[in-house]
């Protein structure tokens, strides 16, 4: 894909060998592909800060019940991890439709008087993402917040601490490595999901992803689609490394 | 932990059956919209037929896509088990020079997102015989779930004891007669859920497949996808369906044999391994 992203793009005839770095300064220098890149990040931070404190409460209930409250709060994460993304994405196209399940509940309650478009827009993306992060989130907190030894809580109640500081001072620091992990995690899935945003999202505004999608399947330029693609791998990298370093640092203070 | 009263345990609870309310959510809209017999989806149902599963089994396109689907998956998973599996006995029972790189190597198409593998494998094979043929997608998908495999094989041999085959080897079979007759039949049940494990990763993956399938290998979630995209009806509730039951089918298969501890901790795994 490198090497592509150096051949020279001509539309409607995937590529020419050859070399030129025409493909990367069109990158740069055009302003359409800036608001490409500002959308798809604008999408991907109310993800992320709306999917880490669902997933907490979540995680927090799971790893604090046992039994078969546990084994059912467990299997309803889980489950929509194994139906595909498409299904998903249709649910929720469905429950915002024209004609749909909310527009429904908002006429009988009568806020709403006609059906009011409330699909194919910003927020119907987000709200499938954060659908589409969260059971990961939520695991990954589970298996951290399951490690925290209750014995600490224990301790800092014995030493005259509420149940709202120990929470704060205690439960909160040591889940923080997890917390970190799950929001890049949900970062990332936002920045690079293709499937949910093609269904749920306006044909208007455009994520990264669906252009990568645009230019390799309709323009068929691909090696413009090579050099967005290497953008968002590149931005996905740049964000791991950052998220390992808080997570290092992080993890030292609390210790 | 039992008697641990935590103050807003009942405001937890509330939000805790919320949050289960969203996440189910889209599929029981789905399950109820399916049996609804009008030719526009709408919300409430005007009553219920099995009008559309009937559609859905006598179209001839929808089942070549359903058919597709259960033959890549077959193909995948018939790649793909035997690499995680053996992969994952590698790195529990020898020590190596690459170890640590194979986890990473191993752990690294999860970790990439699905789209740009799906454009990187077809760009590669573009001007080639296998381009949009069934191997082609078999083989991307079993990038895939042969990371999901080996993850789940390695949190099945954790507790796996290796004495037994040492013993067997002792006793003088050879290395083969032991994997077959000890190793084998000891990991039945985690085998066994690799098997439906890589089968249902393959079943449901949809980005990698939307880029490399044509209109003749085309699977069940791409064609929902398009329908989706291009032209609504009905019948896409009756696929959605479909998908679902294969979800809760092998779900609950999965579930028994390894438990959902596991399961969960593969969940959480896939992300810790950034």
């Amino acid at each position: 894909m490198f090497r592509i992203s150096f051949f020279i793009g001509k539309p409607l005839f995937c590529y020419i060998e050859g070399f030129t770095t025409e493909n990367y300064l069109r990158f740069f220098t055009d302003p359409y592909a800036h608001r490409l890149l500002m959308f798809t990040l604008e999408l991907s931070v109310p993800v992320v800060l709306i999917t880490v404190p669902i997933a907490y409460v979540m995680a927090y209930a799971i790893s604090r019940s046992s039994g078969i409250k546990r084994f059912v709060l467990m299997i309803v994460t889980i489950f929509p991890i194994w139906i595909n993304l498409v299904v998903m994405a249709f649910g929720w196209n469905m429950i915002f439709a024209k004609y749909g399940f909310l527009n429904f509940c908002l006429m009988k309650l009568g806020l709403i008087s006609d059906p009011q478009p409330l699909g194919y827009n910003f927020n119907a993306v987000v709200v499938g993402l954060v659908y589409v992060c969260l059971p990961y989130v939520i695991l990954t907190l589970v298996s951290v917040l399951d490690n925290i030894d209750p014995e600490l809580e224990d301790a800092a109640k014995d030493l005259g601490a509420g149940k709202l500081r120990c929470f704060w001072e205690v439960t909160l620091p040591l889940s923080m490595p997890g917390i970190i992990t799950g929001g890049t995690f949900s970062f990332i899935w936002a920045m690079s999901s293709f499937v949910v945003p093609s269904i749920l999202g306006s044909p208007l505004e455009k994520t990264i992803s669906i252009e990568i999608s645009n230019q390799v399947l309709m323009t068929l330029n691909w090696p413009y689609g090579s050099v967005l693609s290497l953008v968002l791998l590149s931005i996905i990298g740049v964000a791991l490394i950052i998220s390992n370093m808080v997570r290092e640092r992080v993890t030292k203070w609390v210790r | 932990m039992g008697k641990m009263k935590f103050e807003g345990s009942k405001l937890l609870n509330v939000a805790c059956f919320f949050i289960c309310l969203f996440l189910l959510f889209p599929v029981i809209i789905i399950l109820i919209s399916s049996f609804d017999p009008a030719k526009y989806i709408r919300f409430p149902p005007s009553g219920f037929s099995m009008l559309w599963y009937q559609y859905f089994l006598s179209n001839a396109n929808w089942q070549k896509a359903f058919a597709n689907s259960l033959y890549i998956a077959t193909l995948t998973t018939l790649i793909s088990v035997p690499c995680g599996v053996l992969a994952a006995l590698a790195y529990r029972k020898y020590n190596f020079k690459f170890k640590n790189l194979l986890n990473t190597i191993v752990v690294l198409p999860y970790v990439t997102p699905s789209l740009l593998i799906g454009i990187t494998i077809l760009m590669t094979f573009s001007r080639t015989f296998l381009r949009g043929t069934y191997y082609l997608v078999a083989a991307a998908h079993s990038l895939w779930s042969t990371s999901f495999i080996y993850l789940l094989m390695q949190a099945a041999l954790s507790n796996y004891d290796l004495t037994f085959e040492e013993a067997a080897m002792d006793l003088g079979a050879s290395p083969l007669r032991t994997f077959i007759e000890v190793t084998l039949p000891s990991l039945k049940s985690a085998i066994i859920s690799s098997v439906i494990f890589g089968f249902i990763t393959s079943f449901g993956e949809v980005t990698m497949a939307i880029f490399l399938t044509t209109s003749e290998t085309i699977t069940l979630p791409v064609a929902l996808w398009k329908s989706l995209k291009f032209e609504l009806h009905p019948v896409a509730l009756v696929a959605s369906m479909i998908c679902i039951i294969f979800a809760v089918g092998t779900m609950a298969i999965i579930v028994k044999f390894v438990g959902i501890e596991t399961l969960s901790k593969i969940g959480a795994k896939t992300e810790m391994s950034k």
